[in-house]
């Protein structure tokens, strides 16, 4: 019985939630979902959500959340496009990185140091960044940054997504950082009280959050061919959702994966996909979505709950046993 | 007592420190009069900026019952908007009292949909605010579209039931508001109980509140604000425009700046009394920020963003314990 | 006398696997004022809250006035007119003291001048000082706030009013106003019922006092017939159980010091608490739950900042201001609070088990071999003798005692040179008590360095070197292991 894992409920179940959705519509588009054009534009689509989640995991496996990375991504973008317009667009890439870290970094600050609930922090910065984008797109037309149409290649972006994940995954799952990101949503007072600086692990989780949503912007921007009002428009709700639709519980903690938040982002890109492809509204679809991930938050729930009350039980026989002992 | 002479110097203080906001507010608005060529304090332009302050207020109203509850919804903006259309419709079809009722009651079926979600399920209230937000805002769109299919624009209030939302009519729901806010916050076992609640959910328990009946309450008692906004907001404006995707959520962010404004006031004013004022305080901000000729929706949407972080600073200074 | 009004007949109450109350039975007459005497944890608290309907019980019956009492609520318990004042502050801050006193109990519209004015008519019915009711609860001293509990309390108008532990955080003259209390209602021949820890004032103001031990109830004796060294006697009288504690009667440790505290205050209300640990010693703190001796755990291991003195690790000659330090230099600290606070309650043995671990274990470029965690957890599984499925196992599905085993487990795995645990036997039960002083001993062996913070004396005899006994944040004594330790003697300086 040595190293003999149980199969988590919160473990599997989302893989079943993504065969069922992906055969419920190509069942139900009559098998356009399963042609070679639009499986090429699922990948396509999953590409921003994957790279945003894999950012956002940190923040979430603390136990917060971050819904300002859509505006983060399209307002540095949109900037870094603005500010190197002189240069040449190879400059674009590193300032857009560097300034959506540092809105990361603030976030983080405003989070650690004035303990303001992450969401109404990046909520605020969601409404202000999109407020300043429509500013900066008032009088102007930004275009992509030149030189850098790369950026969009298949090539490139199988490459981007592939390292990225790689990265995240070893730094998410083998080491302390990571180990230590899973313990704060486990409960924050047991890693304080071992002499961990939680602070610190907070406010670098918001960077790298930050450091993602600027990824995606400067990819997002070269592929639309210009800044838009609607650049990045809902990825950070594509990405929560992604999260949670892969049974990651919205306390964060050991329940995040790297695995559950790519099966998450592939539900979340062909549900949104089946139900254009089914010719459904775009009113109805936001209604589905929302319905759909008020579900789901109730389905993980209760799984975890269903597990904790096994534990309790057996805590309770445990101790009669040791009282008759 | 000695403590008690102690506590009156703080409250000298206090009041001193609270002159000396008021002293700084009231010279900044007459700094900018006069670079605005005196356009700002003018009877008329405060006149339009009360009358423009009602609905955020009665949302607001809304908003610090959520918030002293320990809850974070933003749906109400999805709220109000739908609030808004069911009014349009109702009024046109049988009358003012009709609509008043209709409009009341889909605020308090939303929010006590909400209020269940999260105190059965415990789901955080912030995503399942969310997810309820896409769905609002989705039955609105839905008949927004209907109508376009019809070759119709959104309901539009006829101009004769909307007494609600004209000049004397709008300071009446103001009034009323505020002081059914008050009788209802500060006079009632209601408001009390579900403040207690708020506070402190283990004593409330053990002082022999039903702490599940008085947090639902709670939830009926917002949806009742948020509803009222919305009857009076389309009285107002004769139209409201759908939207979706999310972005209803902007549309409560000056009265969310409002509430957290007067609940760090709440230390030197009656919470129920420093809402209207902070949220005109705050329309009169942005009224100026119009008058200088900054366009609502771009740059005014950032200053508002800053300003809530800011707030919401100054209101969570006195939170001990871990936050999220 | 001889008009029972309260009868309480083999109450049973126990809280997962201790006995909170073991068949208690009591009679309660009119206008008797009874006093609660025993050591922490003697089950008094768990009595009186029984009785006022804030935990029901598990068996056994209570009899009022002739009639059946069984309250599902401290609101029930009001309307049969009994009444209590609890140890913990238990108010609404943010609302106004007036509204506190009747909270619960308002009719639909309130009115905050009728509440007031019939607080205000309450608490001149009993004599008490007038004060300001409009305030916010919150915004009030522990004094004031004490005082308006006992007002909410007698604004039942109770047959039977309970107090725990309300003279505790009272100056003198409000006392002089509470016992002025106790008698009026003695006179209007009403009843009361307390525990206090200043064992003279119980036996001043009490006709009788009953005395409980390990949640039983032992003897009712009449006040007047009893002397404080009898009390105290009678009280403790437990005897040092060989088998789980050290068996030699020496303080044995080597001269080196390897940590102290210069003369250190803080902002929560310690005053210069200066300490020498040497290497293999185990250094007992003891005190009542609010003098303070849980924050020196917290200081010692630099979780909470100082105002005035400095902590320094003398083995590595530095000076302990962050926590971070403390786990890169070879200290430990196990809190108290083992579900809240020390645990990851809803993860894994081997995750809680490798925690403190981490920094050491991480390998080349960061890498976490998982390998090497899960053998180190596997291993430690079976040197400590977890009761478990596996590793794999959630914290939340063991035993107190196996939890407790975890807590202290996972620091012991490590090399040490200090280890500080607060309250290290709280809720498990007697094998692994004996089992976690067994590992004490270990590691005193081994000459770690060992701060006890404990709220048994009887565990801090057992086991220590050196015994300070704290009062009010500040130090008041210290006691060198002896064959003829007292727990009198410490309980003396305690109160």
């Amino acid at each position: 019985m040595k190293n003999q894992k149980k199969v988590q409920l919160l473990d599997i179940v989302p893989i079943f939630i993504l065969v069922i959705i992906f055969a419920f519509f190509a069942i139900a588009s009559k098998g356009t979902t399963l042609s070679a054009y639009n499986l090429q534009l699922i990948c396509t689509q999953v590409v921003p959500v994957i790279i945003g989640s894999l950012g956002c995991i940190f923040v979430i496996a603390l136990g917060g959340t971050d819904i300002s990375i859509g505006a983060n991504a399209a307002m540095c973008s949109t900037v870094a496009t603005l500010l190197t317009a002189g240069i040449g667009g190879w400059a674009a890439i590193p300032v857009t990185l560097v300034l959506s870290t540092v809105l990361g970094a603030l976030i983080g600050f405003v989070v650690t140091k004035f303990r303001v609930a992450s969401f109404m922090t990046t909520l605020a910065i969601l409404i202000a960044g999109r407020g300043f984008l429509n500013f900066l797109l008032q009088n102007n037309n930004i275009g992509a940054p030149k030189g850098i149409s790369f950026l969009t290649t298949f090539w490139f972006t199988v490459v981007l997504l592939v390292v990225l994940i790689a990265v995240v995954w070893y730094i998410f799952e083998y080491t302390k950082f990571g180990f230590y990101c899973k313990c704060i949503g486990e409960n924050e007072r047991t890693v304080r009280s071992v002499g961990i600086n939680v602070n610190r692990i907070r406010l670098i989780c918001f960077m790298i959050a930050g450091l993602a949503a600027g990824i995606v912007g400067i990819v997002q921007i070269c592929r639309v061919g210009g800044s838009t009002n609607t650049l990045c428009n809902m990825l950070e709700m594509r990405v929560q959702m992604a999260i949670f639709l892969g049974g990651i519980l919205t306390t964060g903690g050991f329940t995040a994966k790297i695995y559950k938040l790519i099966i998450g982002s592939f539900t979340i890109v062909i549900i949104e996909n089946g139900l254009t492809l089914c010719k459904v509204s775009s009113a109805l679809s936001e209604a589905i979505e929302g319905i759909l991930l008020v579900v789901i938050l109730i389905i993980t729930v209760y799984c975890s709950r269903i597990a904790m009350k096994r534990d309790l039980a057996m805590a309770a026989q445990a101790d009669q046993e040791s009282v008759e002992a | 007592m000695n403590t008690e002479s102690l506590n009156k110097q703080s409250k000298k203080k206090q009041i001193l420190i609270g002159a000396i906001i008021v002293a700084a507010v009231v010279v900044l608005f007459v700094i900018l009069n006069i670079f605005a060529k005196g356009t700002i304090l003018t009877v008329k332009n405060l006149r339009n900026v009360l009358a423009g302050s009602v609905v955020p207020t009665i949302i607001a109203f809304g908003f610090s019952v959520i918030f002293i509850g320990n809850v974070t919804d933003l749906s109400p903006g999805s709220i109000v908007i739908l609030t808004s259309t069911v009014t349009g419709l109702l009024g046109n079809a049988f009358g003012i009292p009709a609509m008043v009722i209709g409009g009341v009651l889909t605020g308090v079926v939303c929010m006590t949909l909400n209020y269940s979600i999260y105190r059965i399920t415990k789901i955080p209230p912030w995503i399942a605010g969310l997810g309820m937000t896409m769905v609002y805002e989705a039955i609105a769109v839905s008949y927004a579209t209907w109508c376009a299919s019809q070759g119709q624009k959104v309901v539009v209030m006829n101009n004769d039931i909307r007494f609600l939302g004209q000049q004397p009519g709008i300071y009446i729901c103001w009034i009323l508001a505020i002081v059914a806010a008050y009788i209802l916050f500060n006079h009632t076992s209601i408001g009390i109980n579900y403040r207690a609640t708020g506070d402190n959910e283990d004593v409330a328990k053990i002082m022999g509140i039903h702490v599940d009946k008085a947090m639902m309450i709670g939830g009926v008692l917002a949806g009742a604000f948020f509803g009222f906004a919305g009857v009076v907001k389309e009285s107002y404006a004769a139209f409201v425009n759908a939207q979706s995707g999310l972005t209803t959520l902007s549309t409560v962010f000056q009265p969310m700046a409002a509430t957290l404004l007067a609940m760090a006031l709440a230390n030197y004013l009656n919470l129920i009394i420093a809402i209207p004022i902070s949220t005109f305080l705050i329309t009169l901000i942005f009224n100026v920020l119009t008058i200088f000729g900054i366009p609502s929706g771009t740059f005014q949407d950032t200053l508002l963003g800053i300003i809530v972080i800011c707030f919401a600073i100054l209101a969570q200074r006195k939170v001990k314990g871990v936050v999220k | 006398m001889g008009d029972t009004l309260l009868k309480i007949e083999g109450l049973n109450k126990s809280f997962g696997i201790t006995h909170a109350n073991v068949n208690v039975n009591l009679e309660l007459d009119r206008g008797e004022i009874r006093g609660l005497a025993g050591e922490n944890g003697s089950g008094k608290s768990t009595l009186l809250s029984q009785i006022a309907g804030i935990y029901r019980s598990d068996s056994g019956k209570m009899i009022l006035n002739g009639k059946e009492y069984a309250p599902h609520s401290p609101i029930e318990a009001n309307s049969r007119k009994i009444a209590m004042v609890v140890q913990e502050l238990g108010m609404v801050g943010s609302l106004p003291a007036s509204v506190n006193i009747y909270l619960g109990k308002t009719k639909f519209f309130v009115s905050m001048k009728e509440l007031q004015q019939e607080a205000d008519k309450v608490s001149k019915r009993w004599d008490l000082p007038k004060l300001n009711l409009k305030r916010m609860a919150g915004s009030m001293n522990i004094e004031n706030r004490k005082m308006v509990e006992l007002i909410r309390a007698l604004a039942v108008d109770p047959d039977v009013l309970i107090l725990d532990e309300v003279t505790q955080s009272l100056s003198h003259d409000n006392r002089e106003i509470i016992y002025k209390l106790i008698r009026k209602l003695k006179s209007e021949n009403r009843s009361v019922i307390l525990i206090s820890h200043d064992l003279e004032e119980t036996i001043h103001i009490t006709d009788t006092i009953s005395i409980l031990r390990d949640g039983e109830l032992l003897e009712t004796v009449k006040s007047s017939e009893l002397s404080e060294d009898d009390l105290k006697r009678k009280m403790v009288g437990r005897e040092l159980n060989g088998e789980y504690y050290r068996t030699d009667f020496e303080e044995q440790y080597e001269d080196k010091v390897v940590f102290s505290m210069r003369h250190v205050s803080t902002a929560s209300g310690i005053k210069d608490v200066s300490l020498e640990l040497h290497k293999g010693e185990i250094l007992a703190f003891c005190g009542l739950s609010d003098s303070g001796i849980h924050d020196i755990g917290q200081i010692a291991y630099g979780l909470l900042p100082t105002t005035e003195g400095e902590v320094w690790l003398e083995t590595d000659h530095i000076q302990i201001t962050k926590a971070t330090e403390s786990l890169k230099h070879r200290m430990a600290y196990v809190p108290k609070d083992r579900d809240g606070e020390a645990m990851m309650m809803k993860s894994t043995i081997m995750n809680n088990f490798v925690l403190p671990s981490i920094e050491e274990k991480t390998g080349k470029a960061g890498f976490l071999n998982y390998g090497v965690l899960r053998r180190m957890a596997d291993e430690n599984r079976k040197a400590f003798f977890l009761k478990c499925t596996g590793i794999n196992q959630n914290v939340n599905g063991l035993s107190g005692g196996n939890k407790q085993k975890v807590n202290l487990g996972r620091w012991l795995a490590k090399d040490l040179s200090i280890l500080i645990v607060d309250c290290p036997t709280r809720g498990v039960d007697v094998g692994v008590k004996a089992y976690i002083y067994q590992c004490l001993r270990e590691a005193k062996k081994k000459g770690i360095g060992i701060l006890m913070i404990t709220d048994e004396l009887s565990e801090a005899m057992g086991m220590a070197d050196n015994i300070m006994v704290m009062k009010n944040g500040e130090l008041k004594k210290t006691i060198k292991r002896s064959s003829h330790f007292k727990e009198e003697e410490i309980i003396e300086v305690m109160v």
